[in-house]
């Protein structure tokens, strides 16, 4: 879990330097990711832990903190 | 119905006053009646059974995939529980009723499901987009066709057919299929009732232009009673005051000069800052248009304690092209990034892409052509839903490229920044930006002014093949349709406008100022707003308040 949220964290960060990832908690609700950087951090995500995260899962709720990013993660590699 | 006439003021004050007196659980009936009525006498019977098509069709279709769903489910689990208690199939044992399914089984049942209710789904958009394509583009093809058998010197013809567009046909139809995807997605369950997604389809607040409205906003606002809340109202009735306000005193005004230059730039031979200024003053009605009639819109709305998701955030303000289609006409863009941009963008072919030019060109072309090409295809998208001409193609284009190349050339426009020494936040830079996206904006509207794509192309060259800044001194400004006093009060309501606009970027807005003030205050600024349109609005004999520009869309 950790070592996911480390390399979750390494390509928020490359993608967005600017975002304070461990505070923000409304990511998509304050408009502060937008969606090229959506489509560029899951395009990453996807290819890192080896998961397909559809356009089913583009939902607000899965994208709105790291802790939910990191669920959506964990929840694909169960499937 | 037009709205600003006596039929839409009494229309909506008999609306709102039934809709308070009766029991709340049958409020929404009332809207249901009011929307059904609306349409009917603004659209006609026919308009009205493609509103009625499109309704049975997304509502039967949302309904079978969740149908399906359950149906597929319930099989699954019954096989599971006949594989739990094989010995007797009829008896369900106490290892039958707690069996579940494999992590396989739930695997190969999601997908079955999903490619059923994909069928479903996929039957609906084609049915409801193609009704919206035939009577929105088939004249356009059909004269296309044509003229390309001309050019060959063929004989043959199709019969070009002219149809009358449904009224608010993309609005609804963009809005109900909204719906169909976001129940396919599983992001919500399908409306049982019918007479519930009718009056979610056709509220006839939005039915015209728009905001395209999303059903989980307002799910939980139109089924529910609703108490008389008189603050609300009190803004709500201020709301509306302000959208007629710049439709009638500001839009209207402009249109004159708009009119006068784009219309006869040809035979009175204007050139240069003279189309640029009509340019600008397009920008201008186009927002005191739109965004009137979306407060017009909102403002009737919050009379029935409904709340629209907002369609503009101060755009003039945006310093780049993206962040001006982030703020022009939100639930439109925000519906192509839902429906079209991500779906492209994360498509299988566009993640193989994806893959090839990280590995062959470089990691970061990689990461951004992608987006670059979805973008890209939306904005044509966005171009094409404007109308049925090659210009509106152009426009599409246009911006495509400014948006597109914004996040393609990212790195090398950081480094040129830096290379002449920009602070990104120094206010010189950010008011530079700003009006340089004003600039890039208006010169793309000359797709919209202009007749067709060969005049957009002769008006850039008037603009460009002449210097005349003493337009702005020698009085020739005032002989474009409005007079001198016209043409500063103009200016002075764009100022005001203008300082609206900075207040609202605060966070904060006038009609919140306004309500919460002491009685004869408000009223003062009822009557003198009242006052202001009837004094200086623009109408007469020929003056049609219902063709709002965004209505024809």
């Amino acid at each position: 879990m950790e070592e996911n949220r480390q390399e979750l964290m390494d390509i928020l960060e490359e993608t967005r330097p600017d975002i304070d990832f461990e505070k923000e908690k409304a990511l998509i609700d304050d408009e502060l990711l937008d969606s090229f950087d959506i489509i560029s951090i899951v395009s990453e995500i996807n290819d890192a832990f080896d998961i397909s995260i559809n356009v089913n899962d583009l939902l607000p709720e899965n994208f709105n903190s790291v802790e939910a990013i990191l669920t959506l993660i964990t929840r694909l590699q169960e499937e | 119905m037009a709205f600003f006439s006596w039929q839409f003021i009494v229309f909506l004050i008999v609306s709102v006053t039934v809709y308070y007196i009766i029991p709340g659980r049958f409020q929404w009936l009332v809207l249901l009646a009011s929307s059904a009525w609306y349409y009917l006498v603004g659209g006609g019977p026919r308009a009205a059974v493609f509103v009625a098509a499109t309704v049975l069709t997304t509502w039967g279709g949302a309904y079978l995939m969740d149908l399906i769903a359950q149906r597929e489910e319930d099989k699954a689990m019954r096989k599971a529980r006949r594989a739990a208690a094989p010995d007797d199939a009829g008896r369900t044992g106490r290892s039958a009723r707690s069996a579940k399914l494999s992590r396989e089984e739930k695997k190969a049942l999601k997908s079955l499901v999903q490619k059923k209710k994909r069928r479903v789904m996929t039957a609906v958009l084609l049915l409801n987009f193609g009704i919206l394509g035939v009577v929105k583009y088939g004249n356009f093809v059909t004269t296309n066709v044509n003229d390309l058998f001309g050019h060959f010197h063929l004989g043959a013809r199709v019969p070009v057919a002219d149809f009358l567009l449904p009224l608010g046909i993309s609005f609804y139809t963009f809005q109900s299929m909204g719906y169909l995807i976001d129940v396919y997605r599983g992001k919500y369950a399908a409306e049982r009732n019918v007479l519930k997604l009718a009056l979610f389809t056709s509220y006839f607040p939005s039915i015209l232009q728009g905001p395209i409205n999303r059903y989980d906003d307002l799910v939980t606002q139109l089924y529910v009673p609703h108490k008389f809340d008189d603050r609300r109202f009190r803004e709500g009735l201020l709301r509306m005051l302000w959208g007629f306000f710049k439709k009638m005193i500001i839009a209207e005004r402009a249109a004159i000069i708009v009119n006068e230059v784009f219309g006869g730039f040809e035979q009175h031979r204007y050139m240069g800052f003279t189309i640029f200024v009509a340019a600008l003053m397009y920008g201008v009605q186009l927002y005191a248009d739109f965004a009137g009639g979306m407060d017009i819109v909102f403002g009737a709305s919050e009379l029935f304690g409904v709340s629209l998701r907002e369609n503009f955030r101060q755009p003039y303000m945006a310093r780049s092209i993206s962040e001006f289609w982030q703020r022009w006409h939100m639930s439109l863009g925000n519906w192509m990034r839902d429906y079209v941009f991500y779906p492209i963008a994360l498509s299988k072919p566009f993640a193989k892409m994806q893959k090839s030019l990280k590995k062959k060109v470089s990691p970061y072309f990689g990461k951004v052509f992608p987006s670059f090409l979805a973008s890209f295809l939306v904005f044509v998208l966005v171009g094409i839903w404007h109308g049925a001409n090659w210009k509106y193609v152009i426009y599409g284009i246009y911006h495509a490229t400014f948006v597109s190349t914004e996040t393609l050339f990212e790195q090398p426009y950081a480094q040129m920044r830096k290379f002449c020494r920009i602070r990104e936040d120094a206010a010189g830079w950010k008011l530079f930006q700003m009006v340089r996206t004003l600039f890039i904006v208006s010169i793309g509207r000359y797709c919209d002014v202009a007749p067709d794509a060969g005049t957009v192309f002769r008006l850039l060259r008037a603009t460009f093949s002449k210097f005349n800044p003493w337009i702005f001194f020698d009085g020739s400004l005032y002989t474009l349709g409005v007079d001198e006093r016209n043409f500063g009060l103009l200016i002075l309501m764009i100022l005001l406008l203008a300082a609206v606009d900075i207040v609202n970027e605060r966070g904060q807005t006038i009609r919140g100022i306004v309500a919460s003030q002491q009685l004869p205050f408000r009223w003062a600024v009822y009557l003198t707003a009242i006052a202001a349109i009837l004094v200086f609005g623009m109408y007469g004999p020929g003056f049609d308040m219902s063709s709002f520009i965004y209505a024809q869309f």
